[in-house]
């Protein structure tokens, strides 16, 4: 594993390992709150904020925090306030953040360099600026699940009897979904916005099978989510395939494989008992 | 007087767009009362609650929970839902569902006291042993037991149950009811039924409600009113016990 010296390679695997605390943990609740729709939404409104970033000459990513955020927040407030539905508002979002980052991006002058790696990711040409963000990211979101976990588990759960109980259920929404955002943008480099929502939803989808405890949970999905990502780049690199979409398709395959696992494992069970 | 008054409805009305609901709704819930709530299907006994509970807001009229606005007052209650909206395939067992039930505020952290009174009411309700069992792994009636833990767990001052007994074997319920008479002497409880049956044995008072209300008194006077809320005569509503039970106890 000669690849694993190179200093691209190092900020990879750091990549790969502060990427996936963001997954494990949020994607988690995007699965078992059933909101991948909605991620997906935040994911390409995002694709705004890197055009902007373009036409200001800011770091794309710095410049899609802010432009996130808004369209996560955006999203939360349509969706619980108003009549329009959930789904719409979320297509309409997608649609207007990707159509305003094609228009800044025609805006800039001269020619949009790497704009394809904000598209489809690049995990080896990751500066290490980005992966200060990315440990800024980890932190911060550690930080609130940590302090916030019972109100999150029990919204998530049930949202009627949270409401009662007293917990303020509209406002860790949008926490939540501001934290999708702030995983979105740190993702967007390993994958691209258009395969976030898979390394985001994949590892919590296959671990979920596995146990039922929440903490269990999400921490299995951080192992696997590393594993995968770094199993995933390493493939790509011994057969020169692109990053992104080779870890995206090995987590597919292993989701697959993952259906025929449990299956075995419950056969195995039963054996015993 | 007006310290042992624990829900206070004045004048409420309530529409669900156009469609009237609640119409005038006033009636108050004291301390250790113990009130079944009546009345067929889409008589507005799930949205009675619900406005309790600060879940949906009255068009007119005002309520109080505990003299303060519902979303302050229903921090003292303790609640069952006739309907579930969350998904079976969620991560959790049932001792993680019924300590939601003793959640006291933010960033504050479940204590041994809290597992204790969570084991407790397990206990009463025939649960302890699947504790550690996944939600999608229990019965109907099973799940329905669990939920009725997490409203007691609470020890709310209180306790609203939206037909707790919807799937409940009759040994259960038996044993349930004599847990709410019980419970009664600490805390006030209403609970939607379709049980006359029940009402005759265990509960002092009747509120019937077909989008108006109809009768809220003492169970023995409520026989003519609930025939008028049903529309249609109270033996078929009791299979033939209310002419023995209901008016028994007439003094
Ligand atoms: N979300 C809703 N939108 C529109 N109308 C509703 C809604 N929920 C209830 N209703 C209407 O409000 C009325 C009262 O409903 P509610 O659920 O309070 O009845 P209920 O007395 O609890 O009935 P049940 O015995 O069937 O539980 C019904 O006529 C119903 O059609
Ligand atoms: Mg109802």
């Amino acid at each position: 594993m000669g690849i694993f010296q190179y200093e691209f390679m190092r900020n990879a695997i750091i990549a790969a390992v502060l990427v996936n605390i963001v997954c494990g943990i949020v994607g988690t609740y995007v699965v078992i709150k059933k909101i991948v729709f909605i991620s997906g939404g935040i994911s390409h409104a995002a694709f705004g904020g890197i055009g902007l970033g373009y036409l200001l000459g800011i770091n794309p990513i710095v410049a899609a925090i802010p432009f996130s955020l808004l369209s996560a927040i955006t999203i939360g407030l349509i969706s619980k306030r108003s009549k329009l539905s959930e789904d719409s508002a979320i297509g309409i979002i997608w649609a207007v953040g990707m159509a305003s980052g094609i228009i800044f991006i025609n805006l800039t002058p001269g020619y949009a360099p790497d704009l394809f790696s904000y598209l489809f990711g690049n995990i080896l040409t990751i500066p290490v600026s980005d992966l200060y963000i990315m440990l800024a990211m980890d932190f911060i979101i550690i930080l609130i699940v940590v302090l916030f976990f019972k109100e999150f588990y029990a919204v998530s759960f049930d949202e009627e009897f949270s409401t009662v109980i007293g917990i303020p259920n509209r406002i860790l929404y949008l926490v939540l979904l501001c934290m999708v955002a702030l995983s979105v943008v740190v993702l967007i480099r390993i994958v691209g916005i258009i395969l976030v929502i898979a390394l985001l939803t994949i590892p919590s989808s296959i671990c979920r099978q596995f146990t039922y405890n929440m903490k269990k949970l999400i921490i299995s999905s951080i192992v696997t989510g590393i594993i995968l990502t770094i199993t995933g780049l390493w493939i790509s690199s011994l057969l020169n395939l692109p990053s992104g979409a080779t870890i995206i398709l090995l987590l597919a395959l292993v989701f697959l494989l993952s259906f025929f696992i449990k299956k075995a494992v419950i056969a195995v069970r039963r054996l015993k008992t | 007087m007006k310290n042992n008054t624990i829900v206070d409805f004045k004048n409420i009305f309530f529409y669900y767009g156009e469609i009237p609901v609640l119409e005038d709704i006033s009636f108050s819930i004291k301390q250790n009362d113990f009130i079944a709530i009546i009345g067929p299907n889409g008589g507005g006994k799930t949205t009675l609650l619900k406005i309790m509970l600060g879940l949906l807001k009255p068009d007119r009229g005002t309520v109080k929970v505990f003299g303060k606005n519902p979303e302050e007052g229903r921090k003292l209650a303790g609640y069952l839902p006739q309907n579930i909206y969350f998904d079976l395939n969620f991560p959790i067992n049932v001792f993680d569902i019924v300590i939601m039930g003793r959640y006291k505020g933010l960033v504050r952290k479940y204590s041994e006291k809290d597992r204790e009174s969570v084991l407790n009411a397990l206990e009463t309700v025939g649960m302890l042993e699947y504790r550690n069992r996944h939600i999608s792994m229990l019965s109907a009636g099973q799940l329905q037991r669990v939920l009725i833990a997490r409203a007691i767990a609470r020890e709310p001052e209180l306790l609203l149950l939206d037909e707790p007994m919807a799937s409940v074997d009759p040994e259960m319920q038996k044993s349930i009811y004599e847990l709410f008479l019980e419970l009664n002497k600490k805390m006030a409880i209403a609970f939607v039924t379709h049980d006359i049956g029940a009402i005759s044995i265990y509960i002092d008072s009747v509120l019937c409600l077909n989008r108006k209300l109809f009768y809220h008194g003492p169970k023995e006077g409520s026989l003519s009113k609930l025939e008028e809320a049903y529309r249609c005569p109270v033996e078929i509503l009791a299979h033939g016990i209310p002419h023995r039970v209901l008016r028994r106890h007439k003094k």
